[in-house]
């Protein structure tokens, strides 16, 4: 194959069809070689942009600081600080259920970046951990729970953290 | 959470930046995510294994996406909405530390000019061309998850190709 392949090979090549012939040619050929190679890299871009949009749009809050725009991260300063306040206040014993982790409720969306939370505690039946998603290890399904839940601007319960003393087991 | 639900958890990624690239819209995506994963967990019975997890739930996240499209009610919605995301000028999210700001400035505008034409392509070519140069799935794979033909599958890849370097200007 002495001609440059054409438009329309070239096309096909990307997409992922090319003959013997073709391939050889484009060995060969210097032009078509570098045709080959920049829409190949143009779209290797592109694909590597994919999984940067997935990053922007589904990683946590805690990981959007460097987007965030000053008065966001002034206002995060003074929640933290706040918080912080709140949690030196608190007396606490040494036993406490704050140092169990959240544990995220499972098919909840993760919050967006520029979404806020906040953490709400309550009574929670453990009929409503069941509900959720959780396998919980409790006979009494009845009863209920003192928990931590972070809820996101529009209501949704995103993650849990029990609080009260039980002797039940509960996973994700 | 069995196994099972775990798989489908971790597919959350990829049903998330497919639904995005194809509504352009966070909250819709969001949704439809999060309808994926509820319709898989709620038939996981009806899963008869004929194809990978991974492609049975692109199948759901497909059928969702395109049953939006045809919401109209829907369309109008979209266009007004404020969390549409703007995937034209999405190259600004590149940032390959390696790069010069040259090549960044370059990677930024093909990126935008790819994203500009895959508004413009029809629906299938538009489907096609994210499922294989966005998620880099094989032609089987595709064909699975649309019920588009393998062969008429490379076809639409050609055409949505062949469209993007006829727009974006090629050297040959």
């Amino acid at each position: 194959m002495s001609q440059h392949l054409s438009s329309e090979q070239i096309s096909w090549w990307i997409a992922g069809e090319h003959s013997d012939g073709e391939e050889q040619h484009v060995r060969e050929c210097a032009d078509c070689r570098i045709e080959v190679e920049r829409w190949t890299k143009v779209l290797g871009r592109f694909r590597a942009f994919g999984q940067q949009v997935d990053d922007r749009c589904t990683r946590t809050p805690s990981m959007s600081l460097k987007t965030s725009t000053w008065p966001r991260l002034a206002l995060s300063a003074v929640l933290t600080l706040s918080l912080v306040a709140v949690a030196l206040w608190i007396p606490q014993s040494p036993d406490s259920a704050m140092e169990e982790p959240f544990l995220a409720i499972p098919f909840v969306a993760p919050l967006a970046p520029y979404e806020r939370a906040t953490v709400m505690r309550m009574r929670m039946p453990v009929a409503a951990l069941i509900a959720a998603g959780f396998e919980v290890d409790e006979p009494e399904s009845g009863s209920s729970v003192t928990a931590d839940v972070i809820v996101g601007q529009d209501g949704r319960a995103h993650a849990v953290r029990l609080l009260s003393k039980w002797k039940g087991n509960v996973s994700q | 959470m069995s196994d099972f639900a775990a798989m489908i958890e971790a597919s959350r990624p990829r049903i998330f930046r497919f639904a995005l690239s194809a509504l352009r819209d966070r909250d819709l995506a969001e949704t439809v995510t999060q309808d994926c994963l509820l319709k898989a967990y709620r038939s996981i019975s009806q899963f008869r294994g004929d194809s990978s997890i991974q492609t049975w739930l692109m199948h759901i996240a497909l059928n969702l996406v395109r049953d939006i499209g045809r919401n109209r009610r829907f369309q109008f919605w979209k266009k007004a909405r404020a969390t549409s995301v703007n995937l034209d000028a999405a190259g600004s999210w590149m940032a390959d530390p390696a790069a010069s700001p040259e090549e960044q400035a370059v990677d930024r505008q093909q990126v935008q000019a790819i994203w500009g034409v895959v508004d413009q392509l029809s629906e299938r070519q538009r489907t096609v061309f994210l499922l294989h140069f966005l998620e880099g799935l094989t032609a089987n794979d595709i064909e699975a998850i649309t019920g588009i033909s393998r062969a008429a599958v490379k076809v639409h890849l050609f055409r949505a190709v062949h469209t993007i370097r006829q727009k974006l200007g090629r050297s040959k």
